[in-house]
């Protein structure tokens, strides 16, 4: 090992290996633990192929977001025959949080986990780095590669289906996604 | 602002995305407004759950040291690397590259034993030795005691060693 790689690989170490649990926990709740290994693994091995375009100083947590986004959206489409990535039209934006107090009294993890794998994948996305991994619009509009204008209609019908699933959850009742007909319009429309 | 064009920009004001003039402006509605505080309160709830939620969830080991081994030479990914298959897993290393450590009183002990040990085998092989060959005199045989007693030696230097050897017919 030359004394370049050397240098390359403990850069490599310092900027993108403290990344690895966030990267593991977004891979996980957009796929099974079985793939979220797999995604993992070859997200990192890109990011070690591809490190000398990262550019320093940057965000190397964003740049393996949109690396894992990319590889998440190659497995997806060869495994599933699922909604593409596309535009969604923008429609009216209406807040749906209105919970009573005592609703996250209790420990809602799985509730929560899995009223989110309900939610569709390109609003679960924009959900996940907004909320979770807390990127900026303008970064998750890189990792998405999608207008700012979509990552914020995402992001705003993301939290309002979650809110809805886990109302529905909390009241006891079954909801599929997509029962609406705005929404099941809209999926379709990406096709 | 009213309530109508707070809930419209709930999400930007949540996530910090206004301008400075709008997030003021926002601020200043919220104070006022209880339940666009209370629908405030609620989406950074909702928030908090999701990232307890998605944060319970950590990545296995094998995973991790995999990750670590990419920057690493061939060679030593071939001496660092799991079988992932199950019942495998996790192998011991042979004896000879197991790091074995022993307490330093049982360490001395066993060096002492076997200084000790090995200098009596020694000396006890070295006086066995001096006591069968004495004067280091090669092995003698009756047979050639005889012939050499029988040889006449002093025709030897002058070429009589032809007549020495001549065999009787």
């Amino acid at each position: 090992m030359n004394l370049f790689t050397r240098r390359r690989a403990r850069q490599f170490e310092e900027l993108a290996l403290p990344a690895l649990s966030d990267v593991y926990r977004l891979a996980r709740q957009m796929s099974d633990e079985h793939h979220a290994h797999d995604l993992v693994q070859e997200t990192f091995l890109r990011a070690w192929k591809y490190f000398d375009s990262f550019e320093p100083g940057t965000n190397c947590r964003s740049w393996l977001f949109r690396i894992l986004h990319n590889v998440w959206h190659d497995l997806w489409r060869q495994t599933r025959l699922e909604i593409p990535l596309g535009e969604i039209e923008e429609t009216s934006i209406e807040a749906y949080y209105d919970w009573e107090d005592e609703f996250f009294k209790d420990e809602l993890s799985e509730e929560v986990e899995r009223a989110l794998a309900q939610v569709p994948a390109p609003y679960r996305w924009a959900l996940l780095l907004a909320d979770v991994a807390e990127l900026s619009y303008q970064e998750i509009a890189q990792v998405m590669n999608c207008p700012i204008g979509t990552v914020m209609s995402r992001i705003n019908r993301g939290r309002r289906t979650l809110a809805r699933l886990l109302r529905s959850h909390y009241e006891g009742h079954a909801e599929i996604v997509g029962s609406s007909t705005a929404e099941h319009e809209d999926l379709i429309n990406e096709l | 602002m009213n309530c109508k064009e707070f809930r419209e920009i709930l999400d930007l004001y949540v996530d910090k995305e206004l301008s400075p003039a709008a997030q003021a402006t926002a601020q200043i509605h919220v104070n006022k407004c209880g339940a666009c505080r209370r629908a405030e309160s609620q989406l950074l709830r909702q928030r908090q759950a999701l990232q307890v939620a998605v944060s319970q969830h950590e990545p296995p080991q094998d995973l991790v040291m995999s990750i670590r081994s990419i920057t690493q030479p061939r060679w030593r990914k071939l001496l660092t690397i799991r079988d992932r298959k199950p019942g495998v897993g996790h192998s011991k290393p042979p004896l000879w590259r197991q790091n074995l450590r022993l307490p330093v009183p049982v360490f001395v002990l066993l060096l002492v034993s076997v200084l000790t040990f090995g200098f009596l085998f020694l000396r006890v092989t070295l006086s066995e030795s001096g006591q069968q060959f004495p004067n280091r005199v090669a092995i003698k045989s009756p047979q050639l005691e005889a012939s050499v007693e029988a040889t006449d030696f002093s025709t030897f230097d002058r070429g009589g060693r032809a007549t020495l050897y001549k065999a009787p017919r």
